[in-house]
């Protein structure tokens, strides 16, 4: 799939979603790399040093909103999109400073991840 | 004489004697005759006028005086004689002789035309005879007087007798003049008593000639009406009388004038001299004479001024206690110890079609047939003392369900006894109570949601994703796949064909699909704890409906399930309804909704008396825009329309429907838009579901 992000970051405390999302994506040509926690994501993220980072919002520790804040503070071109389970959720200030909108956050589950690699795509082509 | 005669000598004549020679033979002769003559003659005059003296009955006692002058001239002629016969004077003896000539000529004159009545005069003879018969009679008279006499001594008994009885009578009439001065004395004090009555009475009274003036008034009347006596004198009760009240009064007067009435007695208005108004009770009885004729009027007048503001007041209040009751939207039934109506409000008069005069002193049950049930709980409330309720008790009016509260209040005031009934049509507060129950409902449904959402959504998210997956990496097509069943030692299509022929791929589409189906119901239930969204705009709702149906001819759903092109939609658009502030969006959804649920009920009805159809009307009303959605599909019953708006509540098959559309709906319109949604159906009739959005 062309305009993919080349490496893809897949933040979600819930195995089976990160893991069906890193097959997805991998198949898509991707490399993927996926981490359970803020955590364990923020510790190698400079190894990964990824292009787009799948993030979940309500995480062990350290929260999904911390975890964007400090990776974008060491990787201020990180692309990202919000994949929550709340559809409460709303956009906080500070992403709204860093460029994100309404458009970048995604409510649990999509009935076809190829809605988020629609997403992706579009995310990578706008600067 | 001597003397005398030489005097006549001396004038020429002679004395008379000379005639007689002087011869005193002769001269004593004719002097001593004619002297006694001529004394004679003066003697027979006085006993004349004795004689008419004495007798007074004599006839004519002027004719006898005559005859004395006529012979005391005689005499005198004859005394002359004598005079002469020495003397000379026959001049004087000629005047006595004429002065004789005429007594006597007029004598004779005057007895001429006398003798009849002299004749008349009885005789001697004659008068001896009646003399005769006067003895008999004074004979006769003497034994009349002896009679007399013994009569007279009768009499003088009598006569004392008599002066007893004058004198008893005396004695009677002295009582009775002494009976008369005491009644005299009692009509006086009787009439300064009735005076002291008229004038000091505490009631104004006065007597009215026939023109209504003023004849007499007391003290009272004039204080009444604030004028003087003199002053009330020169007026007619007419001038005192109101303006008003003049036509009555005259009416009233002019019957008492006919006879029609005796007296009469009315209300009514005078005005007092300083100008206010003052309520008088009149009585007037007229006074007529012994010929029936009208003589004076006698009027009572009592000022009732204080009563009768009292008696405003006390109509004032009342009116005001029945406008109060009157005001109740409530029914409020009166009624006595028998169950007999005697307060009947304009709530009540409104309900039932019957005025209080027609509803008053009737049996509660038969003017108020709703109440029938009621009538022991009336007697016990009665008895008792307690107030009875009943709360949403049905009944049927014109063929729909009606809900009423009945409060039965018994009236506890002394002496009082009988009861209040309130009836409320409580009809439209149990349905707003129902919406509310439902809304609570939805509510909770909404805070659960919230909660659970995350917790569901995670799962759902990897079972989703899982699925998409696994039925990926089953893809004959792509080159992982491949390169990965060669490692394995077979190739895609083999293992393509494997799942396939055990089902494997089918049994993945249905985890997709259901999973896709429990998210959808996790979203929909979020949707109620979603407040409602700033994302208004100014819409038409008629362009809204018509999205509406263009959203169902695509939906996918419709178009699987129900062929939304073979529906007749028919539009009643009012082209004027105002613009309104909402959602768009979730008004369209709404009537997507209604349109889908229309479609899938007319669907499923076999017998069909007519092509499905499904009207859709606007209209204003009461400062809402109405909506309605209107099918010919087979309606619902009563059941199933009571509870249509709740949560989870469904008709359809099962996995077909959510039990959510309608109540997200109904939260769409009451809690996002402050609106109402309601449906009216029946089984076979179908249905019509209403929407009242506010126009703000």
């Amino acid at each position: 799939m062309e305009g993919l992000p080349r490496t893809l970051l897949i933040v979600d405390d819930e195995e089976l979603v990160s893991d069906s999302l890193g097959s997805y994506f991998e198949a898509l040509g991707c490399i993927v790399h996926t981490a359970s926690s803020a955590e364990e994501a923020l510790k190698g993220l400079a190894e990964a040093n990824p292009d787009a980072a799948i993030v979940d919002m309500r995480l062990p520790g350290m929260s999904g909103q911390e975890f964007l804040l400090a990776a974008r503070a060491k990787l201020p071109a990180l692309k990202s999109l919000i994949y929550t389970g709340s559809l409460e959720y709303t956009l906080p200030q500070e992403f709204q400073a860093l460029g994100m909108a309404n458009e970048h956050v995604f409510v649990k589950p999509v009935e076809d991840m190829k809605i988020l690699a629609d997403a992706l795509v579009s995310l990578m082509t706008t600067k | 004489m001597d003397h005398a005669g030489n005097e006549h000598a001396f004038m020429g004549f002679e004395p008379h004697g000379h005639c007689f020679l002087w011869q005193p033979d002769l001269i004593a002769l004719h002097a001593i005759s004619d002297l006694v003559t001529g004394l004679s003659y003066y003697f027979i005059p006085f006993l004349l006028m004795y004689f008419v003296r004495k007798r007074k009955d004599i006839p004519y006692p002027w004719m006898l005086t005559l005859f004395a002058l006529f012979i005391v001239a005689c005499g005198t002629t004859h005394l002359m004689s004598v005079y002469n016969i020495w003397n000379a004077e026959y001049w004087a003896e000629g005047y006595v002789k004429l002065v004789t000539a005429a007594a006597s000529l007029g004598t004779a004159v005057i007895l001429v035309p006398f003798m009849p009545k002299f004749l008349a005069i009885p005789s001697p003879a004659q008068l001896g005879e009646v003399i005769g018969k006067l003895e008999d009679e004074v004979a006769t008279r003497l034994s009349a007087e002896k009679s007399l006499e013994s009569y007279r001594d009768r009499l003088e008994i009598l006569v004392s007798e008599r002066t007893t009885q004058l004198q008893d009578s005396n004695a009677q009439l002295e009582t009775e003049i002494q009976e008369r001065k005491q009644i005299e004395k009692d009509l006086r004090e009787s009439e300064r008593r009735f005076r002291a009555t008229f004038e000091q009475a505490a009631v104004g009274l006065g007597h009215a000639d026939m023109n209504g003036r003023w004849l007499r008034v007391n003290e009272k009347l004039c204080g009444i009406v604030g004028y003087s006596r003199e002053e009330l004198l020169e007026r007619s009760f007419g001038d005192i009388t109101h303006p008003e009240d003049t036509r009555v009064s005259l009416e009233h007067f002019d019957r008492l004038l006919s006879g029609e009435e005796n007296q009469y007695a009315l209300e009514k208005r005078y005005i007092h001299k300083d100008g206010s108004v003052v309520w008088v009770f009149l009585t007037v009885a007229l006074v007529r004479d012994e010929n029936q004729e009208p003589l004076y009027c006698i009027a009572g007048v009592q000022d009732i001024t204080a009563r009768k503001n009292a008696e405003d007041r006390l109509a004032k209040a009342r009116k005001y206690i029945a406008n109060i009751l009157d005001s109740m939207p409530s029914v409020l039934v009166g009624v006595d110890s028998e169950g007999m109506v005697t307060h009947w409000n304009a709530e009540a008069a409104n309900r039932m079609g019957l005025t209080a005069e027609q509803a008053e002193g009737r049996r509660m049950e038969e003017v108020f047939p709703r109440l029938a049930p009621h009538v022991e709980d009336v007697r016990a409330a009665i008895s008792e003392r307690t107030p009875k309720n009943t709360e949403r008790e049905m009944f049927k009016e014109a063929d729909e369900l009606h809900y009423q509260d009945v409060m039965i209040y018994p009236l506890i005031s002394n002496g009082v006894e009988g009861a209040v009934i309130r009836v409320d049509d409580v009809t439209q507060r149990v349905h707003i109570e129902e919406m509310m129950i439902q809304s609570e409902k939805m509510l909770s449904v909404g805070g659960l949601a919230a909660g659970m959402a995350h917790e569901i959504n995670n799962p759902l998210s990897a079972i989703l994703q899982s699925a998409q997956i696994s039925l990926l990496h089953l893809s004959p097509d792509i080159e992982g796949n491949i390169k990965t069943a060669n490692e394995c030692g077979c190739s895609m299509e083999s293992i393509r064909n494997y799942v396939e022929k055990r089902k494997i791929i089918k049994f993945l589409d249905g985890i997709r699909d259901a999973g896709s189906r429990a998210a959808r119901i996790v979203s929909n239930m979020l949707d109620f704890s979603r407040k409602s969204e700033s994302k208004r705009s100014i819409v038409n709702i008629n362009e809204t409906i018509d999205k509406a149906v263009e959203l169902a001819l695509s939906d996918y759903d419709l178009k699987k399930k129900y062929d939304f092109k073979q529906v007749n939609i028919e539009r009643y658009y009012d082209s004027t309804i105002s613009e309104i502030s909402c959602t768009r969006t979730e008004i369209e959804q709404v009537i997507l909704n209604l349109l889908k649920n229309a479609a899938q009920a007319m669907a499923e009805q076999k017998e069909k008396a007519a092509p499905s159809t499904i009207k859709l009307c606007t209209s204003m009303e009461k400062g809402y825009v109405r909506i309605d959605v209107e099918d010919n599909g087979p309606g619902m019953s009563e059941n199933v329309r009571k509870r249509i708006f709740e949560p989870f509540y469904t008709t359809k098959g099962v996995g077909e429907g959510t039990g959510l559309g309608l109540s997200v709906s109904y939260f769409i319109i009451v809690t996002n838009h402050r609106g109402r949604i309601d449906v009216h159906s029946e089984p076979g009739k179908g249905a019509r579901f209403t929407i009242l959005l506010p126009l703000e």
